[in-house]
């Protein structure tokens, strides 16, 4: 296949996955030259101990680390103001963000702030509106999040910022601190990681971008549904304390493919699914992640039929090499295509309804319909878009198949 | 997927890559603060005239401060220390490094220099010696093969005291990797073949050894398919700018794969016929790759399996029976050879015994085997072998590639 006239990637983040990977943290941060890191959290991460371990990771090198835990939705511009103070009053160098989603949001902005002057955070707003690198900073993933916490995007209340020096320098993750979860908190973060990645292969074609976005569909596909099986399954807890690390495997895929997802999520545009799900979080209940997920596969295949986009190569994460190389070729789209779909009535049928399969299911109503299509067609150039929009939209509505 | 217990995966380099990727220099360096770069490069690249595509694309977006063509073969200490002046005395705020790799290898020590002053680059070997960001480093490759504009590592050396000193760190990375496909337009057939067959080699020896990981097997995938797909096309067809972007595009993916997953055999015994008979490192590569996968079979078949999707396409994968997939990639490399040679009028040599030098001389005579072998024990890519070697298996190898015929099953290790 053609590779397209110019095409470009970066992924400035070094990723350390597995066990034991809290204690190359030190020696990473070591590598960017810096030692006295602030650790930005929320309760649940002091509650849960999961700061402690981070601590015991950094007492065998000698090191010592700042703790903030009032990270959460309630955090301001005060909490920036007061970060920034404590950063630069106690020396600290580098910031480890640990959580997820507004927590990790908040670590970026204090860190837009200390690396430069607070007034950067008026100054640099928008698309590739910072012009240098920031101090080291380091994500440690804890289960569920947006997704898009190794992405280059970060909105803090009207404060918006998309720059790839925000994609963290380090992102360690330890099973040790993928604590249990709510089944649909992993959904949603699985569902909202998929679309990022299965957009991708919408655009133009970049192998770069597409090594990271097959893996992410690759470990979507292959753990989501086991884990959410476990998840719920009466005994779980003591299943996991007694079988310890190999039943941790699953979700330390998961948390890698929405990292993965966050790498995707810098180096490409929107999708219409994840504008089209966005649209529809705000103007209803639906988690925006599930509703991506929804579109997903009517987006797809809009492209594919519409656009003349040859999108078959999607089934190979999905099923693997072997399945994929026994698919006639006309027949993997459609194949694909039916394995979204596959798995969100699994998932249906897992969490007795409350994932939704259709918009219908999800309680929108037609007329909703139409608000949504104007407004995720408002960020997009193609002037046939809301016409698109609303088409997608009523076959996703069902469940019915974009027809060639 | 494999996820291992434990991965690392880092590759900070941002790749630019197109038909008129070198347009963004100026704008890529821009972004970075930097307006006057030094252009590192070798006679070999000047006198192909890409020197002049090179600054033919800048002109307009930035001033070049220093033009430095004298990198030679193997990176040199002295080397690095002269270019360091010349981008001092010409005050450049940027290096863009335009060769294969010994200009990058050379590039990323001046980089050293000029950025943390003075002349003494044994001060800045070892783990953790750099302690913050270099000057910008641009890395316009020009051989599609290395990967070196993805790596960390340089190895320069110390002539006056017979030694390769390689330097590791993070900083060494370049900030940006143009990959452009006219900067391989004008390469003969026969470095074409062996350049993508170093590439080759680092995607496969990447899938395979032992320190691999989810994305490097991701990049070394798609970096197989495109060097299976385009390179004999372009062997025949040396202006097929397409396929010389891919080829170029997956000699970077390679690069990024084995950079993070290491190498093992293959490399063990290429680097050591490099050493003792001076052939060149593609040549070798080529040879040695189908006998790596053989001799490690037993300990990678369902991964040498996965090759053959790579390799041969998803129809021929199919319609191969599991058991019989991991031969048929080993033979799938050895049929592309003897393509290959037939391709470039017998300038792409199959095995050892038929590499000439200039005189046309033998280049590995049969009789140095056995030193060979022995240096080839001391090489750390060894370590990272899925089946260990010791002297006598290593010379078993290089026996039957002198040849070039088949391993002998029976005499295969299983450890």
């Amino acid at each position: 296949m053609l590779l397209p006239d110019h095409f470009e990637f970066i992924c400035p983040a070094r990723t350390a996955s597995g066990a034991k990977a809290l204690e190359h943290l030190p020696g990473d941060l070591g590598t960017l030259n810096a030692r006295k890191p602030l650790i930005i959290t929320d309760k649940r991460g002091t509650e849960k101990g999961l700061v402690g371990q981070v601590v015991k990771a950094f007492r065998t090198w000698g090191l010592t680390l700042g703790v903030y835990d009032g990270a959460g939705p309630e955090a301001d511009m005060g909490t920036v103001k007061a970060l920034y103070n404590l950063y630069l009053d106690r020396g600290f160098d580098a910031i480890l963000a640990l959580g997820s989603g507004a927590t990790v949001d908040l670590a970026k902005v204090v860190n837009i702030a200390v690396s430069g002057r607070p007034e950067d955070l008026a100054r640099c707003q928008g698309v590739d509106g910072l012009a240098h690198p920031l101090n080291p900073f380091g994500f440690i993933p804890v289960a569920a999040g947006t997704a898009r916490e190794c992405g280059g995007e970060v909105v803090f209340g009207d404060l918006y910022f998309n720059s790839r020096f925000l994609v963290p320098d380090l992102v360690t993750i330890d099973p040790r601190m993928l604590t249990d979860e709510d089944p649909l908190r992993l959904v949603s973060t699985a569902l909202a990681a998929l679309t990022f990645a299965a957009e991708a292969y919408a655009g133009p074609r970049n192998p770069f971008v597409e090594s990271y976005a097959q893996l992410v569909i690759g470990f979507v596909f292959e753990h989501l549904l086991d884990e959410v099986r476990q998840a719920r399954a009466e005994k779980r807890r003591t299943a996991r304390l007694t079988e310890g690390f190999s039943l941790k495997k699953g979700r330390l895929a998961l948390v890698n493919a929405a990292c993965m997802a966050g790498y995707v999520h810098a180096n490409t545009s929107p999708g219409l699914a994840a504008r089209l799900g966005t649209a529809i979080g705000h103007r209803s209940a639906l988690d925006p992640a599930l509703a991506m997920g929804i579109v997903l596969p009517c987006v797809l295949e809009d492209h594919a039929h519409r656009q003349g986009c040859d999108l078959s190569r999607i089934l190979r994460p999905m099923v693997g090499l072997e399945r994929f190389a026994a698919t006639p070729r006309p027949q993997r789209f459609v194949a694909a295509m039916a394995r979204i779909r596959y798995l969100f009535n699994e998932l249906f049928v897992l969490t007795e309804a409350v994932v939704p399969r259709t918009l219908e299911d999800a309680g929108l109503t037609r007329d909703a319909l139409e608000a949504v299509a104007e407004a995720a067609a408002a960020s997009d150039p193609a002037p046939d878009s809301p016409q698109v929009c609303r088409t997608i939209l009523e076959h996703a509505f069902t469940g019915r198949p974009v027809a060639p | 997927m494999r996820l291992p217990d434990y991965y690392e995966y880092c590759c900070r380099v941002k790749i630019v890559a197109g038909h008129d990727a070198l347009e963004k220099i100026p704008g890529l360096l821009g972004s970075l603060h930097a307006a006057r770069p030094m252009i590192i490069t070798d006679k070999g690249v000047a006198g192909a005239g890409l020197l002049e595509v090179v600054t033919g694309a800048l002109q307009d977006g930035v001033t070049i401060g220093a033009v430095a063509d004298e990198v030679p073969s193997d990176s040199d200490f002295k080397v690095v220390r002269q270019l360091a002046r010349v981008y001092r005395q010409n005050d450049c705020d940027a290096v863009i490094a335009v060769g294969g790799g010994s200009v990058m290898d050379t590039a990323k020590g001046v980089n050293i220099l000029v950025s943390e002053g003075g002349d003494d680059l044994m001060a800045f070997t070892g783990a953790g010696a750099l302690k913050k960001r270099l000057k910008p480093l641009v890395a316009v490759p020009t051989t599609a093969g290395t990967g070196s504009e993805v790596t960390l590592v340089a190895v320069i050396a110390d002539h006056e005291k017979n030694l390769k000193i390689p330097f590791t760190s993070y900083f060494l990375l370049p900030d940006v990797a143009v990959i452009d496909s006219r900067m391989t337009l004008t390469l003969p057939d026969f470095i074409t073949s062996q350049t993508a067959m170093d590439a080759l080699s680092h995607a496969v020896e990447g899938y395979t050894c032992l320190a691999k990981n989810p994305v490097s097997d991701a990049c070394a995938l798609e970096a197989i398919s495109l060097i299976a797909a385009n390179l004999l096309k372009v062997v025949k067809n040396p202006g097929d700018r397409d396929g010389r972007l891919a080829l170029a595009t997956a000699a970077t993916l390679a690069g990024m794969a084995f950079s993070n997953s290491m190498v093992g055999m293959v490399h063990t015994l290429g680097h050591s016929v490099g050493a003792v008979c001076g052939v060149p490192h593609g040549t070798c590569m080529a040879i040695f790759l189908p006998y790596g996968l053989e001799y490690n079979m037993h300990k990678i078949g369902d991964d040498a399996g996965e090759l053959l999707f790579a390799l041969a396409g998803d129809a021929v994968f199919a319609r191969t029976p599991r058991d019989q997939r991991a031969r048929k990639a080993v033979a799938f490399i050895r049929d592309l050879n003897q393509a290959l040679y037939e391709a470039t009028g017998g300038r792409h040599p199959r095995r050892l015994g038929e590499i000439t030098g200039p005189d046309g001389k033998v280049r590995v005579p049969r009789a140095r085997l056995p030193e060979i072998a022995r240096v080839a024990r001391g090489d750390a890519s060894i370590f990272y072998n899925p089946e260990a070697l010791d002297e006598d298996d290593l010379l078993m190898v290089l026996e039957a590639a002198w040849e070039g015929v088949p391993l002998d099953p029976a005499r295969i290790r299983k450890g």
